[in-house]
């Protein structure tokens, strides 16, 4: 009997020393800011948030070299860094070859996420290159082959990454034309040879990757970690046994150079999957963001976009890429014409003299890391001199012209759309601005469209201009690309997807506002289906209206004031206390006396945007942060 | 107020708007039948699906022009409008305000397609754009290319960009099936 006895209490004093999760295990604390944690890690999060103070969500870029693991570097696996160093350990070592021998340049690289950090990328010019000292034979039966590149322009066949001795090559990565690439590998004959091929965009920063294996003879190619066309398999499968090097950016001979910069490259001698493809392609480019608990994003946009950061720099997206930068991201945009041709050519004969201006092309590094920019010269002290180009628009609307400039031996532009100047007289000669003048209502389908250095006629010096557009309506959008014809953007749709949403009582959005609304347009929109959803959008009194639309039907509460303009951080929340629908702005609140049940499961967050197109905001807010909670009270 | 901005987004400034027409839409019902001129982008599925056509097309189709409701709206073929029909996932108007919308009575065979199953008709010179041939020796595009017989009806030179036909002249314009693309996309690959 005292041995059973001894053993119950054994045996309680073990359940006893188990860990929680009973409810009298648990303690409630105060987080930071005061708020209980309700038993749950003190991490401050609301139960959903979009870009908080602590980044969580928003991945920086990684250095390609430090993003292969241990197992994946194999046999006489090297990486070149985007400075031109070796990464540790790299078992063979590239040399800068060639006449000029490439050159370095440092930019801002940010595509997505918080960290804007500099980033150092190599620039190919003629025979430059990078490459392995002269006769190193080695013909891996399996290999992966990367590079994370730009091409300024994709119109010819530029080498990305080569195992090539100039005339015979073992696999190599190139353009191959206006918009694509491929990666190709000669068998042993060495008369035939497979490829696989991808679409790329020129002026944004890709992850190509090859990769081949003699099991299967097949060359496969990966673009931003996705799998492209693959090639037919190679037979016999066992590659060129020419004697070979290893070139990046350029072919060994010194022909076919990348017309653009490379920020890194690697081989290995195995062939990595998909799955290692993706994972690399995701921490190089930063293009996943999410929300603060993971939440995946979705962003729909068939349209390449300009995303700028706070400094002026920037990264050509490709479709389907939402713009998020440390500064937040911009609202949705509609679909609008950008009327300009030749944005980024401003010596193309698209454009004509205004007097007699030098114009040198591709003469300065643009805001987009690409060596587009042009320079203008203005060497006339009685006349204007710049250039111009005739854009189609509606006739008697507004219209807004932009350029990026940058001071060179002048700080000072004037933009003249149909007649309406804007000038602009401190550029500053270490960073870009986005200078822009608007046509309050164009005279015609046909309008003149300057860019002009100086602001006076006796005004004489240089400027660095680029990214020159004219879009529709009174405020800048962001910068579209051009070249032989105008170009149409889609709208975007960007979401987060949620799961098991309870139901969320209060929401807040942080935004810089614009110095003008657009009624309905949104901000975001917390949605399950159409018939339950909830929206924060500007009313018809440019204030803020929330709408908590259960089952069809909509119980509507109204900021008392109109949303300040702008202005930066704009605090905006709508939140329902079981009684009232509270609308808040910058923490003046108006409540509105409603009675309904909050639905739950909401599916969605439309971030900027609207669950369905065409509700837009021209001109632009910036989104700062996105928050929602079932705490009816947690935003005010 | 939903509606309303929709149109005004689909004309780009104009109120106009396309409806695909239910079983029930007929022509004279709800509508005049018209052949419409339109430059149209091809989609994905339906390039891979027939290889001779180019992103961007242009091409001619019965409409019915409706009027109705105070704005200005197009109706698509009977058989475009059919759940699971090709040419309905094929094609996107790039601007209904820059189409030609013509009587039936100048375009009678265009009309009688309404019930067509497979309306669309590939017309490329009617495109009221051209752009200079620019192609070089191996066929590739030059942005740069020397003055071609293209130019403005002054003589001016414009460069290897896209122009309207009305205002250029010269043997060696090309037809240019939009001069709209998506950003991102290039006009010359649809030469």
């Amino acid at each position: 009997m005292r041995a059973l006895a001894l053993l119950v209490l054994v045996a309680l004093t073990a359940e006893a020393a188990l860990p929680p999760p009973g409810r009298f295990q648990r303690t409630n604390r105060r987080c930071v800011g005061g708020r209980s944690d309700r038993g749950l890690p003190c991490d401050s999060l609301a139960w959903f948030e979009f870009a908080p103070a602590s980044g969580a969500g928003l991945p920086s870029a990684a250095n390609l070299c430090d993003t292969l693991t241990a197992a994946e570097k194999v046999g006489n696996w090297w990486c070149l860094n985007g400075d031109g160093t070796m990464a540790s350990g790299s078992q063979r070592t590239l040399s800068a070859a060639g006449s000029p021998t490439p050159s370095t340049q440092t930019d801002t690289y940010c595509p997505n996420g918080p960290s804007c950090g500099s980033r150092t990328s190599i620039r190919t010019s003629s025979t430059g290159r990078y490459e392995v000292a002269a006769g190193v034979t080695n013909q891996p039966s399996a290999l992966t082959a990367c590079a994370l590149v730009s091409a300024d322009a994709l119109a010819t066949t530029q080498t990305l990454i080569s195992h090539s001795d100039g005339t015979n090559y073992t696999f190599t990565c190139a353009t191959s034309g206006a918009a694509t690439a491929t990666c190709t590998a000669r068998n042993t004959t060495p008369t035939a040879s497979a490829t696989g091929t991808v679409t790329l965009t020129a002026g944004a920063v890709h992850l190509v990757c090859g990769t081949y294996a003699t099991s299967d003879g097949v060359p496969r190619i990966y673009l931003d970690g996705t799998a492209g066309t693959a090639g037919t398999a190679l037979s016999p499968a066992t590659l060129n046994s020419a004697s070979v090097n290893w070139v990046a950016a350029n072919t060994s001979a010194g022909t076919s150079p990348l017309v653009g910069r490379t920020l890194g490259s690697f081989v290995t001698d195995t062939q990595l999957d998909a799955t290692a493809m993706a994972r690399i392609a995701r921490a190089v480019l930063a293009d996943a963001p999410t929300g603060a608990r993971g939440e995946a994003l979705s962003e729909t946009r068939a349209s390449v976009q300009f995303c700028e950061s706070s400094d002026g720099t920037g990264t050509l997206l490709p479709s389907n890429r939402l713009c998020v930068t440390r500064g937040g991201t911009t609202a949705a945009q509609g679909s609008f014409v950008q009327s300009a041709l030749r944005t980024e050519e401003i010596d193309n004969a698209a454009w004509a003299d205004v007097g007699t201006p030098t114009v040198t092309a591709n003469s300065v590094v643009s805001p987009g890391g690409t060596l587009t920019a042009d320079t203008i010269d203005d060497n006339d002290g009685a006349a204007f001199e710049g250039r111009s180009q005739s854009v189609t628009v509606t006739a008697a609307a507004a219209y807004t012209m932009s350029c990026y400039a940058k001071a060179g031996t002048l700080a000072k532009v004037r933009l003249s759309l149909d007649g309406t100047t804007g000038d602009t007289t401190t550029l500053s000669s270490s960073s870009w601005t986005r200078v822009s003048v608007t046509d309050a209502s164009t005279s015609g389908v046909s309008v003149s469209a300057q860019v002009l250095v100086g602001t006076a006629t006796t005004d004489t010096g240089t400027v660095y201009v680029w990214g020159c557009n004219v879009t529709p309506g009174s405020s800048v959008r962001p910068y579209i690309p051009a070249t032989s014809a105008a170009v149409t953007t889609a709208a975007e749709v960007p979401y987060f997807t949620l799961t098991s949403a309870p139901a969320l009582l209060s929401h807040e959005v942080t935004v810089d506002t614009p110095a003008a609304f657009a009624t309905y347009a949104y901000f975001a929109s917390f949605y399950s289906a159409g018939a339950n959803r909830t929206e924060m959008y500007v009313g018809a009194a440019s204030n803020l209206e929330c709408d908590f639309i259960v089952g069809g039907v909509a119980y509507a509460g109204l900021s008392s004031g109109a949303i300040p303009t702008s202005t930066k951080g704009v605090r905006l929340s709508c939140s329902y206390d079981g009684t009232n629908v509270v609308a808040c702005v910058n923490g003046s609140c108006n409540s509105t006396a409603r009675s309904f049940t909050q639905f739950s499961g909401a599916t969605r967050v439309y971030v900027g945007a609207a669950y369905t197109t065409g509700f837009e905001a021209n001109p632009t807010p910036v989104i700062k942060g996105v928050k929602a909670d079932p705490n009816g009270a947690r935003f005010r | 107020m939903r509606r309303l901005l929709a149109l005004v987004v689909l004309a780009g400034g104009t109120v106009a708007g396309v409806y695909l027409a239910s079983t029930t839409d007929a022509p004279g019902a709800g509508g005049v039948l018209r052949a419409a001129t339109c430059n149209v982008r091809v989609s994905d599925e339906c390039l891979a699906e027939y290889p001779a056509l180019k992103r961007y097309e242009t091409v001619r189709f019965p409409v019915l022009r409706d009027v109705s409701d105070g704005g200005l709206s197009f109706v698509l073929p009977r058989a475009l409008a059919a759940q699971g029909s090709l040419a309905r996932e094929c094609i996107e108007v790039v601007d209904w305000s820059a189409c030609d919308v013509e009587t039936c009575a100048v375009r009678p065979s265009i009309c009688a397609d309404w019930d067509a199953g497979q309306p669309l008709t590939r017309v490329r010179s009617a495109s009221k754009f051209v752009i200079p041939d620019c192609r070089g020796a191996d066929g590739g595009w030059v942005d740069n290319h020397a003055p071609v017989a293209c130019t403005q009806l002054d003589g001016g030179w414009r460069g290897c960009n896209v122009g309207l036909r009305a205002e250029r002249t010269g043997a060696k314009c090309l037809d240019a099936p939009t001069g709209v693309v998506y950003a991102g996309e290039r006009l010359e690959d649809s030469l």
